[in-house]
């Protein structure tokens, strides 16, 4: 062959082939392409076997020039195949555009109960502060729930009309305060308790009062445990309680009466500029309680309280009907 | 009970508004808060009416205004004015020329008091004794009953007159109602001439009786909480003070008829200063102390530098130990000025409480689940009983209603009725409850139960029994995180509520854990809900003990594991538990799980058969060969065809 016409013939073939990957439309082509010449039965690969028949001298910068054709096609195709797949995504990105203002597909997590949620906080706070959770029985005996706890056979609290009755003096707790008297006559000073549970109490229904609601108990017993102790503690547990509400609270200590506390105390709140509302009664455990539970007198004093945990989830959440909490009605429940 | 600012201000100095006054009051004694102007009164009469929230350890000495304005005179310091009791006496007659007075039950009335007044001549009140009745809510009536009622309202001794013309045999005796007697309340009728009682009754007695007759007299209340015997005179001597005052003519005879045999003595109460400061957690200054005591009518004596010997006077009956002086040296110093101090206890971390841990984590999971929680009422009645099941409720005593007369023996039917109020709204729900439910009514006993319900409104299903499943992958999933592992699902029968072929007890270590299936279509439509409903119920007292923490780690192999898919027709009838067990049992080595991950019965399988097709894990601490592999598959096969005959396809 002639030297011309091979140099030629170098030249026509990447002329062309430039020209074919310049066309190629999408990556098959471009495949085709390269296959065509640099496959290995490609064009190219055919040049060179001519390569031995051209003489000495030039065969070796024939050589290099099919070489560098190569290597030079080979970059053109790779470019160009980046090029045909920056195109295929940029085509996909814009076809695959979505209205992300449509809402999310729905996957329903349930709902805790809201008193269960207020009951937590609550049983957070005081467990930070050295409390021990403890249950009772809603089932409880006249004994425990009354007579224990110094409310004598004749006190207004064990009319009919208050308390809900079982037989063989039996009842339903009124209060979580028999728990009091349970605990400390198997435990000794000195211990911090808290008693989440439900109570009962034989009372007309209305926005703020239910036959069924809740309430958690608190005793700490020790030496030297006194009312300034209580007081802090409610200090400390309101400004934990509303932390995250972002309202300003006020606390409002107060003399209060409950048979089993002496001295006694009533707690209110105020949250921004709505009406004072009790959420705790407390004081110092009476000393007849002490006794009934077997402690020896004068060697140890406590603080005992009841909180009302609806009375506290109505504060907290706003709602305004205590009937809500036993409505079932999942508009409510699914708001929590 | 309503107070009069004005009346108030009669019996002590009070330079206060009637808001300052009411806040004073608020946080020293008694709740307070000045009753809104929208009655009017306040601006009629120049006088402001306050709501106080008397406590009841306390009704026996401040539930009248001079009671109550002894209390404000202590707190701010001034003096107290006593009531006018001040009038002539007729000497030449005795009362007991007149009545004789005998007093039965000296348990139950500790003192009897009583004067004679003739010439009593009955007319209305003058206008501003109407008036100041009128504040309270009490009608005006005639002069007489006025001032007894006035001069309850001041002095709290509840008093009683008597016609002397209508007494009987001019004789009063003080005893028990016979049974069958009946009793007749007084009002209205002309009267000149009268008795006048003013006596203190056991509390116990007079509480029992208004339980039973339905009678509140605000009488019977202050007698019900306790009066001081002492009252008595007081009121009494008012009361005669105001009948001269307001009835010309009125002659009141000389003397008193007084029954009082067991005086009512002051009592001693020793108060050691060093237990009040520890009992409140301030030092309080022993001046302050006394004072504060001294101020409420306590005398005081030293004795030595941390006891006071204290004499309480009679009209303080809640004053009985050491504690309620302590907390009137507390009130009085004002919980508000109290300093909170941290507890000083020793640091300890509190025990657990793993039920509530336990009840806690199922609540979290099922509500990531999809459940939500509900609180129902313990109490069920009315229709939703079953009369044949009526005897094995624990009953209330005294329901609030013939919807809540008993207590409640499982939580499903509280759920169901949700699920029907519910389906108003939404087109599926899914509830939980934790919650105590009663039984035995001999020896009523309560278990904590978790139950839960999943409700979709469609009736049709595209899978068999596809609520059930559903349910029972929340329960694995519930169980596998509560640490609860090997629980059996077994075939049982159940009550009308659960659908017979799609119903299994949970068992875990031979003992039943619960009940899992789905609501029967009859006991649907007798609640009248249309759709599917799953439901389960769990023993949770004993799932809690169950409930296991810890978590062993195991290495993760080293050596790939293989899955094979082995697809199998079968009998219709033939079920899971059995597939499984053969391939267990068919000696193949290496399986290290097996997954059911397609399954279809239908018309296209000819002779009521099912297809049932696994993924095989097979896993071993070396590389398994394809031939070792193949070895084990064959082993499973060969079963599956000798014991079920089972096609492999």
């Amino acid at each position: 062959m002639a030297i011309e016409n091979f140099e030629e013939k170098v030249n026509i073939l990447e002329k062309e082939s430039k020209e074919a990957i310049q066309e190629a439309s999408d990556l098959a082509r471009l495949e085709n392409i390269r296959i065509k010449y640099l496959g290995r039965k490609g064009v190219l690969n055919e040049l060179v076997k001519e390569l031995p028949d051209i003489r000495e001298g030039s065969r070796a910068r024939f050589g290099h020039s099919i070489n560098f054709a190569k290597d030079n096609l080979e970059r053109l195709i790779d470019e160009k195949s980046q090029e045909l797949k920056n195109e295929f995504i940029a085509e996909k990105l814009e076809k695959e555009k979505i209205d992300i203002t449509m809402p999310g597909k729905i996957f329903a997590l349930g709902h805790l109960h809201p008193l269960t949620k207020v009951e937590r906080r609550i049983e957070d706070i005081f467990q930070s502060m050295g409390f021990e959770i403890v249950f009772g029985s809603e089932i409880e005996s006249e004994y425990y729930n009354f007579d224990a706890l110094n409310i004598p056979k004749n006190h207004p609290a064990r009319d009919l009309q208050d308390t809900f009755w079982l037989r063989r003096g039996l009842l339903l707790r009124t209060h979580t305060s028999p728990m009091q008297a349970r605990y400390m006559e198997k435990n000794n000073p000195p211990l911090r308790i808290i008693v989440p549970g439900r109570v009962f109490r034989h009372e007309a229904t209305d926005a703020s009062h239910e036959i069924q609601f809740h309430q958690v108990e608190g005793l700490m017993v020790g030496e030297d445990v006194s009312l300034a102790n209580l007081k802090a503690v409610f200090e400390e547990f309101f400004k934990k309680f509303f932390s995250t509400r972002g309202k300003k609270i006020e606390v409002r200590f107060r003399p209060g009466y409950f048979p089993f506390v002496e001295p006694g105390m009533e707690i209110d709140i105020k949250i921004a500029s709505s009406k004072w509302l009790e959420v705790v009664g407390a004081g110092m455990v009476h000393r007849k309680v002490f006794k009934s539970a077997g402690y020896a007198p004068g060697k140890q004093q406590g603080f005992a309280f009841g909180l009302g945990l609806e009375r506290l989830a109505m504060l907290y959440y706003g709602i305004n009907d205590i009937r809500l909490f036993y409505s079932s009605d999942f508009r409510f429940l699914k708001q929590f | 009970m309503k107070f009069s600012y004005n009346l108030l201000k009669k019996y002590t100095d009070i330079k206060l508004t009637p808001e300052k006054l009411a806040e004073l009051l608020t946080l020293h004694s008694f709740e307070c808060v000045v009753s809104e102007k929208a009655d009017g009164l306040s601006a009629q009469s120049g006088d402001a009416i306050l709501n106080i929230d008397i406590l009841p350890n306390r009704t026996h000495d401040t539930l009248s205004h001079y009671g109550l304005a002894k209390e404000i005179a202590a707190l701010t310091g001034k003096p107290v004015k006593k009531p006018d009791l001040k009038f002539f006496e007729d000497r030449t007659k005795r009362p007991g020329d007149f009545i004789s007075v005998t007093v039965v039950e000296k348990q139950l009335c500790p003192r009897y008091i009583a004067k004679v007044i003739t010439d009593v001549k009955i007319s209305p009140a003058p206008k501003w004794l109407q008036d100041e009745l009128v504040k309270f809510d009490i009608n005006p009536h005639n002069n007489i009953v006025d001032i007894l009622n006035y001069a309850m309202l001041e002095t709290g001794q509840p008093m009683h007159v008597f016609d002397y013309e209508k007494l009987e045999g001019k004789k009063i005796i003080i005893r028990k109602a016979k049974r069958g007697e009946k009793i007749n309340t007084l009002d209205g009728g002309q009267y000149d001439l009268d008795e006048i009682e003013s006596a203190n009754f056991e509390p116990g007695g007079i509480r029992k009786t208004d339980k039973n007759l339905g009678l509140n007299t605000d009488a019977s209340i202050r007698f019900a909480a306790g009066i001081d015997p002492n009252l008595a005179e007081l009121g009494l001597n008012r009361v005669c003070a105001l009948i001269q005052e307001i009835i010309p003519g009125s002659k009141i005879i000389g003397g008193t008829i007084d029954i009082y045999p067991k005086k009512l003595k002051p009592r001693n109460i020793k108060l050691n200063l060093e237990y009040l400061d520890k009992l409140i957690g301030e030092k309080i200054k022993p001046e302050f102390t006394k004072r504060t005591l001294e101020s409420l009518g306590i005398k005081i004596s030293a004795k030595g530098a941390k006891i006071f010997l204290a004499t309480v006077p009679t009209e303080r009956l809640d004053l009985e130990a050491e504690e309620d002086l302590i907390e009137e040296v507390a009130r009085f110093y004002g919980y508000e000025n109290l300093i909170g101090k941290v507890p000083a206890a020793a640091m300890a971390v509190p025990e657990k409480n793993y039920a509530n841990i336990a009840m806690n984590k199922a609540r979290d999971i099922l509500a990531s689940a999809g459940f939500s929680e509900t609180y129902n009422y313990s109490f069920v009645g009315g229709k939703n009983i079953d009369e044949n099941g009526e005897n094995q409720l624990v009953e209330i005593q005294n329901p609030a209603n013939s919807d809540f007369k008993y207590l409640r023996p499982e939580l499903n039917s509280g759920l169901l009725k949700n699920v029907k109020n519910n389906f108003r709204f939404a087109g599926e729900i899914k509830l939980f409850e934790i919650g105590n439910v009663f039984s035995s009514p001999a020896e009523p006993k309560e278990n904590l139960r978790l139950a839960g319900v999943s409700a979709v409104k469609r009736d049709e299903e595209t899978i068999n029994g596809a609520k059930f499943f559903e349910m029972k992958g929340v329960l694995n999933a519930l169980f596998e995180n509560l640490g609860v592992v090997d629980c059996r699902y077994v075939s049982t029968t159940a009550d009308k509520w659960w659908h017979p072929g799609r119903v299994a007890r949970i068992e875990h270590g031979g003992g039943a854990l619960g009940i899992i299936g789905e609501v029967s279509p009859a006991a649907l439509a007798s609640l009248g809900i249309v759709g599917r409903v799953a439901m389960f119920n769990i023993d949770f007292e004993r799932l809690a003990t169950i409930v296991n923490e810890e978590r062993e780690f195991s290495q993760i192999s080293k050596y790939p594991a293989v899955v094979r898919d082995i697809s199998i027709l079968v009998d219709k009838d033939i079920r899971m538990s059995e597939v499984l067990g053969v391939i267990h049992n068919s000696g193949a080595e290496f399986i290290e799980d097996i997954n059911l991950f397609d399954y279809y019965e239908g018309k296209e399988l000819s002779g009521n058969k099912k297809n049932l097709a696994f993924h095989i894990v097979f896993q071993a601490e070396r590389t398994l060969t394809d031939e070792e592999i193949r070895r084990e598959e064959e082993k499973i096969k060969n079963a599956l065809i000798k014991k079920l005959s089972a096609e492999i396809r």
